[in-house]
C-alpha cells in the first residue's frame, strides 16, 4: 500500500522535521511569488535599464560668421559607411548552416569557433566589397572585428570614414545591394578661410569620449567639439548646443533590438562677429607683406562704437590643423620662439608704445601743462637730463606742437613733460584705461602696465618721466589697447569697450529662441578733452601723414585724410643677439569725420614710418573703396525676432 | 522474509524520478549558463561543463547503485572508517596550494575533488550509526556530547578551509538526526539556545566590535556578505568621507551579485524568457564564475519564470517528500535517523541556496543539489540518494 502520508502519526519527532521543511518550502514559494509575479515589472524594469546602452548624440556646433554673414567657422559633413551587424543575423545563420553541413558532428566549442569564423568571413566580404567600391580596398583585421563584436556589437561598425563626394556617389549608386550597410553623417568643424583670423577665432577640438559629462556616463560616446581658444572658447556655451541621448536596447545576444531617442540634440547658436572679412583679409596680407616672417599685429576698429573690424596677428596658423590630431612635432613648431604662431600679439602681446604714446602726452601737455601749441621750442637733436643723453630722431631745430608731433620730436615732449610733472600724465593714462584689460577676449588678453600714483609715491625720478613722455620705460600696451586709445582720440574722447561678438542667432530659423544682440558702443569712459586740444592733435596727426616731412608719410592715400602717429620703441628683447625695436603706426581716418582706427605693430621693424605706415596705407586703400558696412547688430534672417538687449551677455 | 514482496515497490521511484529530473534540468541550464558566453570559446567538447556534469552524474549513479548492493546496516558498521577517511581528506586539502585563497579541493588531475561534500555524507553515516544505540543510552549527556563532537570536528575543519556554508549545513543535519533518534529535547534546546546566543554574540562581535576586540576572525569577504545581508555599512563608524566612498563602492560590488540574482529571478516573470534567452547571464550581469553553480537557480528562474521555479521546487518537494517516506518506512531507528539526516541535508542546501538567490538568506556558497555544476557535489548527492534507496530496499528484510 502506497501511503500518501509518509509519516506514522505516532512519530511526532519526524513530523516536526516535516513541518519545518514544509515551512521552509512555503517561505521559498511565497518569496518567489512575490519576486517573480508581484514584483515582475519592477525587476523587469531594472533588467531593461541595464540592457540599455546609452549613446551620446553630439549637437551641431553653431557657425561663426563675419558681420556680413560670411562663415568663418563652419561645419562640414563627413560621410562614413557603417555596417549594422544585427541586420546580418539572417545572413550569419544561412551561411553558418552551409558551412556547418560540410562538417560532421561538432562539439559546442567547435561550433562556436566555426560560428565566429563564419561571422568574420561574412563581415570581411562586405568590408572588402565596400572598400573596393569606394576605391580604398582594405582588409578587415580579424582581431579588430572580434573586439567590436565582443564589446560593442550594438554599435554599427565603421567601414570607411571621410568619404569624398565621388565616393559617396559611387556608394549610393552601386552599394544598395550590400546588406546591412548605410551612410552615416558626422559634422566636422571646418574653418573655410584657413589661417584667416585664426587668432581671433581660435579653434575647437574633439571632446574626449572617455571624459564624463556632468556625471553622465555613456556606453558609447560620439564626439563633438569644444572650443579651446579664441572666440570658439569664449563663446563655447553659445556655440556648443546640448548633446542628445539615444538609448539602444540590446537583446541577450547584445545585438541592437530597439532604438529610443531620449533627448534630441539641440544645435548650438550661430555667432555673428563684428569682424569684416574683407578688412581682415587686407590687414593680414598687408601685415604679412611688410617683410619676411613678420611678427606683428593689426587692429582695425570702428571709432564710432569700438567694434573690432579686423584683428590680425602674424605669424599665423591654420585652425583646421587642430580639428585633426596634431602631431607633437607640429605642436612644438607652433610654440617655437620667437615666432610663436599661436600667440595673439594683438591682445596677448605687450610692447612699449614708443612715440604713439605722445598722443596721450600731447593732450596732457595742452590741457594740463599750459603749453602753448604755437610756442617754438628749440631742439638740439638730443636732450640732456642730469647728464643723461637722450637721443632724438627728429633733427635739431625749432618745433611747435604740431610739428613736434609730426616729426616725433623726443626733446619737445620730454622738455614740456618734465616741466608739467608726472601727475597729469598718470591721470591721462588712466583716462585711457592703460594697464587694464579691455575685456574683449576674457582670459586671452593681457593688461599691460602703466605706472600708478602709488608707484610714483614710492619713488620716481625725472628720468622715468622723460621715458614715459616718449612711451618707454614703465609702460607696456597691447595693440588692441592702442586701437581703443586712438579711437578715443579720433571720436572726440569716448573710450569704448571693444566688441567682437555682435549677436547670436539660432541655427534653425524656426527655432523659438530669440536672437540676442550684444550691446553696441558701450562707453567705458571719456577722456574729457576739449574741442580745441582735439583739433590741434588731429591737425598734428594729419600733418604726420600729409606733410612731406612727416614720419607717417608712407601711409598717405589719395583722397582720404589720414591722421597718424608713428612710434618706435627700443626694447631689451633680442633676436639673434641684436637688440630689436617694436615699431608702431597708430592712425584714424577720415580726419574730418573719423570712422576707422588702424593700429599696426611690427616687432623688430626698422621704424614706424618705414615698417608700419605702408601696412596701414594698404588697409586704408581698401577701406576707402569699401561700401558702407552693414549694421551688424540689426540685420539678419530673423530680424523679426531680434530683441534689443541692454544687459551684457 | 515477506511472503508477498510484489505489493511493496522495491524502489522508491518518486525519488529516482525527481533526482533524474533535477540532473537533466541541471545539465540543460548549465549549458544555457555557459554556452551563451560572448567572449572566449571553451576548449574540447568534453571540457564543456554540462558534459562533465553528466559524466559525474553517471559516476554518481554507478556509485549509488553500488551502495544499494549492501544492506545499510552493514554499511553503517563501516561508518567510523568512512568518517575518519573523510576527516583525513579534510586535513589533506591544506597540503595543496590554495585556489583563490581557500583550501577546498584535492586535485585529482582530471577534476578537483571537494571533500567537504563527502564529509556531509560521512557525518550522516557516523551519527546514524552512533545514535542507533538503545534509546535509554541516548538520555546520557555523554552520548549527546560525543555526538556533538562528531559534528564539530568536521565542522571546524570545513570552517577553516574556509567554507562557511558547508560547515553551517552540518549543524541542522546533526540536530535533526539527534532529535529524531531520541536525544532528549531539553538537551537539544539548551545547546541550541546557547549556540544561538554564542552565534549572536559572535555576529555582534564580528560586525560591530572594534578590531582589537574581535575574538573571531572571519575573512573580510565573509564579514562583508554578512554586512550586506544585515544591510550594514562597510565603513567603520569614524571613517573619513574618502573611506566611506571606498566602502560604498565595495558594498555595491558585494551586493552586486545578490542584486543581479534578484533582477534575474524577478525579470523571469510568470513564464520566463525561454531557455538560453536570458540576458542577465548572457550579458554577464550574473557573474560568469558563479552563474552555472551557486546561481544556477537564477538562470532557471529568469529563463523559465515562476513556473520554472515551481518545477524546481516541485522536484525538490518530491525528493524530500520521498525521503521522509523512506524515513517513515525504515525498518529501524538507524534507517530513520539516516534518512532524516539526508533529508535535512537536501533541504538545507535547497533552502539556503534558493533563499540566497532570492535574498532570503545571506550569500553562502552552497550548491543546489543535483542542479548546480560541480562533480563532487553531484556525486555526493547521488550517493545520498543511493543511501535512501538502500534504506527503502531493505526496509522489510527482517
Amino acid at each position: 500500500m502506497y501511503s500518501i502520508n509518509p509519516l506514522k502519526a505516532s512519530d511526532y519527532r519526524s513530523l516536526w522535521i516535516a513541518v519545518f521543511v514544509g515551512i521552509g518550502f512555503v517561505l521559498l514559494i511565497g518569496k518567489l511569488w512575490y519576486v517573480q509575479v508581484i514584483s515582475f515589472e519592477e525587476y523587469e524594469g531594472y533588467r531593461e535599464i541595464q540592457s540599455y546602452r546609452i549613446m551620446r548624440e553630439p549637437a551641431i556646433r553653431g557657425k561663426i560668421l563675419d558681420r556680413n554673414g560670411i562663415p568663418l567657422a563652419d561645419n562640414r559633413p563627413n560621410y562614413s559607411i557603417v555596417l549594422y551587424l544585427e541586420e546580418l543575423r539572417p545572413l550569419f545563420q544561412s551561411t553558418f548552416k552551409t558551412a556547418r553541413a560540410k562538417h560532421g558532428t561538432l562539439s559546442i566549442s567547435d561550433r562556436n569557433r566555426l560560428g565566429a569564423l563564419n561571422r568574420y568571413s561574412v563581415v570581411s566580404n562586405i568590408w572588402v566589397q565596400v572598400t573596393s567600391l569606394v576605391g580604398r580596398p582594405m582588409k578587415l583585421h580579424r582581431r579588430n572585428f572580434e573586439r567590436h563584436y565582443d564589446n560593442d556589437r550594438y554599435v554599427p561598425l565603421t567601414i570607411s570614414e571621410n568619404l569624398t563626394r565621388d565616393q559617396v556617389a559611387r556608394f549610393v549608386e552601386k552599394g544598395a545591394h550590400i546588406p546591412g550597410v548605410d551612410l552615416e553623417l558626422e559634422s566636422l568643424r571646418y574653418y573655410p578661410n584657413g589661417t584667416m583670423a585664426s587668432h581671433l577665432l581660435g579653434y575647437a577640438r574633439k571632446t574626449d569620449p572617455k571624459k564624463k559629462e556632468g556625471g553622465r556616463k555613456f556606453n558609447y560616446s560620439r564626439q563633438d567639439y569644444v572650443g579651446k581658444k579664441g572666440v570658439e572658447a569664449i563663446y563655447d556655451d553659445v556655440l556648443r548646443g546640448v548633446a542628445g541621448e539615444k538609448a539602444v536596447l540590446i537583446n541577450n545576444m547584445m545585438f541592437r533590438q530597439r532604438e529610443d531617442v531620449w533627448d534630441v540634440a539641440k544645435p548650438g547658436n550661430n555667432l555673428y562677429l563684428t569682424l569684416d572679412l574683407r578688412i581682415q583679409r587686407i590687414a593680414e596680407s598687408a601685415l604679412a607683406g611688410s617683410g619676411p616672417n613678420t611678427m606683428g599685429a593689426v587692429v582695425v576698429m570702428d571709432v564710432r562704437n569700438g567694434d573690432v573690424l579686423a584683428l590680425a596677428s602674424s605669424p599665423t596658423y591654420d585652425p583646421n590643423e587642430f580639428v585633426r590630431i596634431l602631431s607633437k612635432n607640429r605642436w612644438e613648431e607652433l610654440n617655437l620662439e620667437p615666432n610663436l604662431p599661436l600667440l595673439n600679439r594683438a591682445t596677448y602681446g605687450i610692447y612699449a608704445p614708443g612715440s604713439i604714446f605722445k598722443l596721450v602726452v600731447g593732450m596732457a601737455l595742452l590741457e594740463e601743462g599750459g603749453v602753448d601749441p604755437d610756442e617754438l621750442y628749440t631742439s638740439l637733436g638730443y636732450f640732456l637730463l642730469g647728464g643723461r643723453y637722450i637721443d632724438d630722431t627728429a633733427a635739431p631745430g625749432d618745433y611747435d606742437f604740431r610739428r613736434a608731433l609730426a616729426k616725433s620730436s623726443n626733446s619737445y615732449f620730454i622738455n614740456y613733460g618734465i616741466e608739467m610733472g608726472i601727475d597729469p600724465l598718470i591721470d591721462w593714462g588712466e583716462r585711457f584705461f592703460l594697464g587694464q584689460k579691455t575685456g574683449l577676449l576674457p582670459g586671452q588678453e593681457l593688461p599691460g602696465m602703466y605706472p600708478s600714483r602709488a608707484d610714483v609715491r614710492k619713488g620716481w625720478h625725472k628720468g622715468e618721466t622723460a621715458n614715459l613722455c616718449i612711451g618707454q620705460g614703465a609702460i607696456a600696451v597691447t595693440p588692441l589697447q592702442m586701437a581703443v586709445m586712438v579711437s578715443a582720440v579720433a571720436n572726440g574722447g569716448t573710450v569704448f569697450e571693444p566688441r567682437i561678438a555682435a549677436r547670436i542667432e539660432p541655427q534653425a530659423s524656426l527655432a523659438n529662441n530669440e536672437a540676442r544682440v550684444f550691446p553696441e558702443g558701450v562707453a567705458r569712459g571719456n577722456i574729457g578733452v576739449s574741442e580745441r586740444v582735439l583739433k590741434i592733435v588731429h591737425e598734428g596727426m594729419l600733418m604726420d601723414v600729409e606733410w612731406d616731412e612727416g614720419t607717417g608719410v608712407d601711409a598717405r592715400v589719395a583722397g582720404l585724410s589720414i591722421g597718424g602717429k608713428t612710434g618706435s620703441a627700443e626694447t631689451d628683447k633680442r633676436i639673434d643677439g641684436r637688440k630689436i625695436k617694436d615699431t608702431w603706426f597708430a592712425s584714424f581716418a577720415p580726419v574730418e569725420d573719423p570712422r576707422y582706427a588702424v593700429v599696426v605693430l611690427v616687432v623688430d621693424g626698422i621704424s614706424g614710418g618705414t615698417s608700419c605706415a605702408p601696412v596701414a596705407q594698404q588697409i586704408y586703400e581698401v577701406l576707402q573703396d569699401l561700401p558702407e558696412s552693414l549694421e551688424v547688430s540689426h540685420q539678419g534672417p530673423s530680424l523679426a525676432n531680434v530683441r534689443y538687449s541692454n544687459d551684457s551677455f | 522474509m515477506t511472503p508477498s514482496n510484489h505489493s511493496y515497490p522495491r524502489l522508491e521511484w518518486g525519488m529516482l524520478f525527481a533526482a533524474l529530473g533535477l540532473l537533466l534540468l541541471g545539465a540543460a541550464f548549465i549549458y544555457s549558463a555557459t554556452s551563451g558566453r560572448l567572449v572566449g570559446s571553451p576548449g574540447e567538447w568534453y571540457e564543456e561543463r554540462f558534459v562533465r556534469q553528466l559524466f559525474a552524474a553517471l559516476l554518481g549513479v554507478g556509485l549509488a547503485g553500488a551502495v544499494c548492493l549492501v544492506d545499510y546496516q552493514i554499511i553503517a558498521r563501516w561508518a567510523m572508517i568512512f568518517y575518519w577517511l573523510a576527516v583525513g581528506m579534510l586535513l589533506l586539502v591544506f597540503v595543496f596550494e590554495p585556489v583563490a585563497g581557500v583550501h577546498r579541493w584535492i586535485p585529482l588531475g582530471f577534476f578537483n575533488f571537494q571533500p567537504s561534500e563527502l564529509a556531509k555524507i560521512a557525518v550522516i553515516c557516523v551519527l546514524g550509526n552512533y545514535l542507533s544505540r538503545p534509546v535509554d543510552e541516548l538520555r546520557f549527556p555523554i552520548v549527546f556530547v560525543k555526538a556533538l563532537g562528531m559534528i564539530l570536528l568536521p565542522f571546524s575543519l570545513v570552517l577553516i578551509e574556509p567554507d562557511l556554508g558547508s560547515a553551517i549545513v552540518l549543524l541542522p543535519i546533526g540536530f535533526a538526526m539527534m532529535f529524531v533518534a531520541g536525544i532528549p529535547g531539553h538537551l537539544l534546546l539548551r545547546v541550541i539556545a546557547c549556540g544561538s546566543l554564542v552565534v549572536g554574540l559572535a555576529l555582534a562581535d564580528v560586525l560591530f566590535a572594534p578590531k582589537k576586540f574581535q575574538l573571531i576572525e572571519l575573512e573580510e569577504y565573509q564579514k562583508n556578505r554578512l554586512r550586506v545581508y544585515f544591510g550594514l555599512s562597510f565603513a567603520p563608524p569614524n571613517a573619513t568621507p574618502q573611506e566611506k566612498k571606498e566602502a560604498a563602492r565595495e558594498q555595491r560590488k558585494f551586493s552586486y551579485n545578490i542584486d543581479q540574482a534578484l533582477i534575474s529571478v524577478g525579470s523571469g516573470g510568470l513564464a520566463g524568457k525561454g531557455w538560453c534567452q536570458g540576458t542577465q547571464n548572457a550579458l554577464g550581469y550574473l557573474p560568469r564564475g558563479v552563474a552555472h553553480n551557486d546561481f544556477i537557480f537564477s538562470v532557471i528562474a529568469e529563463e523559465k519564470g515562476f513556473l520554472g521555479s515551481m518545477t524546481v521546487l516541485g522536484l525538490y518537494g518530491l525528493l524530500i517528500f520521498s525521503g521522509l517516506r523512506v524515513a517513515s518506512a525504515a525498518r529501524d531507528r538507524l534507517g530513520k535517523t539516516l534518512a532524516i539526516g539526508v533529508v535535512t541535508l537536501w533541504f538545507s542546501h535547497v533552502f539556503i541556496n534558493i533563499g540566497m538567490n532570492i535574498g532570503l538568506v545571506p550569500v553562502t556558497g552552497l550548491p543546489l543539489p543535483l542542479l548546480s555544476d560541480g562533480g563532487s557535489s553531484v556525486i555526493c548527492f547521488l550517493l545520498s540518494v543511493g543511501l535512501l534507496e538502500n534504506i527503502y530496499l531493505y526496509r522489510r528484510s527482517y
